[in-house]
């Protein structure tokens, strides 16, 4: 139970996503983006941690698959939420995520140009699926699914670095409260330790982003404070990453966050030399 | 001075060959008489694309005496310039594109000895970026260690030497360098991380396991050895020695 298997081609581990679906998910953030909805805020999210994640593990001669992916939605149903050719499957090698995008847009962004100015650089902005923001949250039955899921594989992959399972939500359960089905996704385990459930909370709240905290007497809301207490502790080594990169964390923080980044959680996973100066 | 230099590696376990990306240089093995000898190891970042190719610039540079204290601008300058023109150019899948804007990174650590008529040995110099490291041993005993001292200093994020230009703290500024001297029949070992670490915690008992290395297959049957025991981390390994004498051939 340490969170220390090496992750590699013959050893490989899994990262599932869970994406609200709900209806609800057409209301507006409350934090600084006036105006645009939780649901296209979570299509960016998740887009954009399985881009890090498949550019992680990309190589010059191709994507090696250090991790298999799922992406589970719920909202009017649960069901796999990969699109294209990849729909209908819960779990893919990245490989496969990596070179079937239901497309591939450009965008701009700034970079630096070496001389202390910024420039405007095209880049490729790969999209796995859309927002979708329809029916209710049933939480519970996302969770359960993703604990068939985990328990499947890992039968499979006893060795293994557990399954990070990673719910992106506006916290409001409507099938019941997910505490319990939680603690049962993250009773599942390999011999080098239980699923790891964190929890991205987008919400209409306009309280200030926090990640990775230690105690539930700041965060804004109730349904906060249940993700929070649903999410499984950070690793030792994911702990001294996040302080390396400047985060203040403790002991007892947890894969939680609130209105605010989780691409660093990408970071923390450890499949070889980074380079610290990497940004 | 008489000098005996010979390289070692051995790809990470589970890896192929060809996905080995340390470098060493030189790479064949020299045994000559010289005034002056160069030699250099680098270490290509996993999570960075064409790393194991500038990790090779890199040493190769250094061996060419391109890259050494004062000149380290212009020589790493240079350096980016092959690196990038080295880069196969075809269309890339976005994942590679992106990968390739980020630039390779890699660890490195030179050596130059110096032969000194005045005296019984002679001087040698070192530059060091990341955690590449450099041992000189002296009867078996460790002299110096150059530029980390102890296994606490060693991370899986290391600052590292980038082969696109950016920021300060990618470039020369992260170098640091050291001299000293050399006695006839002193050692010198160049070793990329996981050896370097294993050498640090193990102490005497290591040095002596790895001094009595004469071959490539003695040094894989080693490394795989220390992965099985669990003392030497899972990762593509290199050695340079190098041994020292104004007595003819070092014994």
């Amino acid at each position: 139970m340490s969170y220390s298997a090496e992750i590699s081609r013959s050893n490989p581990s899994m990262f599932l996503f869970l994406i609200d679906q709900s209806g609800s998910m057409d209301d507006s953030f409350g934090a600084g983006e006036s105006g645009r909805k939780k649901a296209d805020g979570v299509a960016d999210a998740v887009n954009r941690l399985l881009q890090n994640l498949v550019i992680k593990c990309a190589k010059q001669e191709g994507v090696r698959d250090y991790y298999d992916v799922g992406v589970i939605g719920y909202g009017g149903k649960v069901s796999a939420a990969l699109s294209g050719t990849l729909a209908g499957r819960d779990l893919v090698p990245i490989s496969e995520l990596a070179d079937a995008p239901a497309r591939v847009e450009e965008r701009a962004r700034k970079v630096e140009d070496g001389a202390g100015g910024l420039v405007d650089e095209s880049v490729k902005f790969p999209v796995w699926f859309d927002p979708v923001a329809k029916g209710g949250t049933p939480m519970c039955e996302a969770l359960s699914k993703a604990r068939d899921i985990t328990a499947g594989w890992a039968q499979t992959h006893g060795g293994s670095f557990p399954p990070v399972v990673m719910n992106i939500t506006d916290g409001e359960s409507t099938d019941g409260d997910p505490s319990s089905a939680a603690a049962a996704l993250t009773e599942v385990q390999t011999s080098d330790g239980n699923v790891l459930l964190f929890n991205l909370h987008l919400s209409s709240s306009a309280a200030s982003p926090i990640q990775f905290p230690d105690a539930e007497t700041n965060l804004p809301d109730e349904y906060a404070k249940l993700l929070f207490r649903m999410s499984s502790h950070l690793p030792s080594h994911m702990r001294s990453i996040a302080a390396q990169e400047g985060m203040a964390v403790t002991d007892g923080s947890r894969g939680f966050v609130f209105n605010a980044d989780m691409v660093s959680v990408i970071r923390f996973l450890d499949i070889g030399t980074r380079p610290g100066n990497l940004r | 001075m008489h000098v005996r230099l010979a390289g070692f590696w051995l790809q990470k376990r589970g890896n192929l060959p060809a996905e080995y990306e340390d470098a060493f240089a030189p790479e064949c093995r020299v045994e000559t008489e010289a005034w002056r000898l160069r030699t250099a190891v680098a270490d290509g970042a996993t999570e960075t694309s064409f790393s194991g190719l500038w990790a090779r610039e890199l040493v190769t540079a250094y061996a060419k005496g391109r890259l050494e204290d004062g000149r380290l601008c212009s020589g790493l300058h240079a350096a980016r310039r092959r690196w990038r023109h080295a880069i196969p150019n075809r269309p890339l899948p976005w994942y590679a594109a992106e990968k390739l804007r980020q630039g390779a990174y890699a660890t490195v650590v030179g050596l130059t000895v110096m032969h000194d008529l005045q005296h019984q040995g002679g001087g040698w110099a070192a530059i060091a970026a990341g955690d590449s490291c450099l041992f000189h041993l002296r009867a078996g005993r460790l002299v110096r260690a150059f530029p980390l001292q102890n296994v606490d200093q060693f991370s899986s994020r290391p600052a590292l030497l980038a082969s696109l230009p950016g920021p300060a703290s990618s470039g020369p500024a992260l170098a640091a360098s050291a001299a000293g001297s050399w006695r006839s029949g002193d050692s010198f070992l160049l070793a990329t991380d996981a050896v370097a670490e294993w050498l640090l915690r193990e102490g005497r008992r290591a040095w002596g396991e790895l001094l009595e290395v004469l071959e490539p297959a003695d040094f894989a049957g080693l490394m795989e050895h220390r992965r099985q025991a669990g003392t030497l981390r899972n990762d593509d390994c290199t050695v340079v020695r190098l041994d020292v004498s104004t007595r003819g051939r070092p014994q």
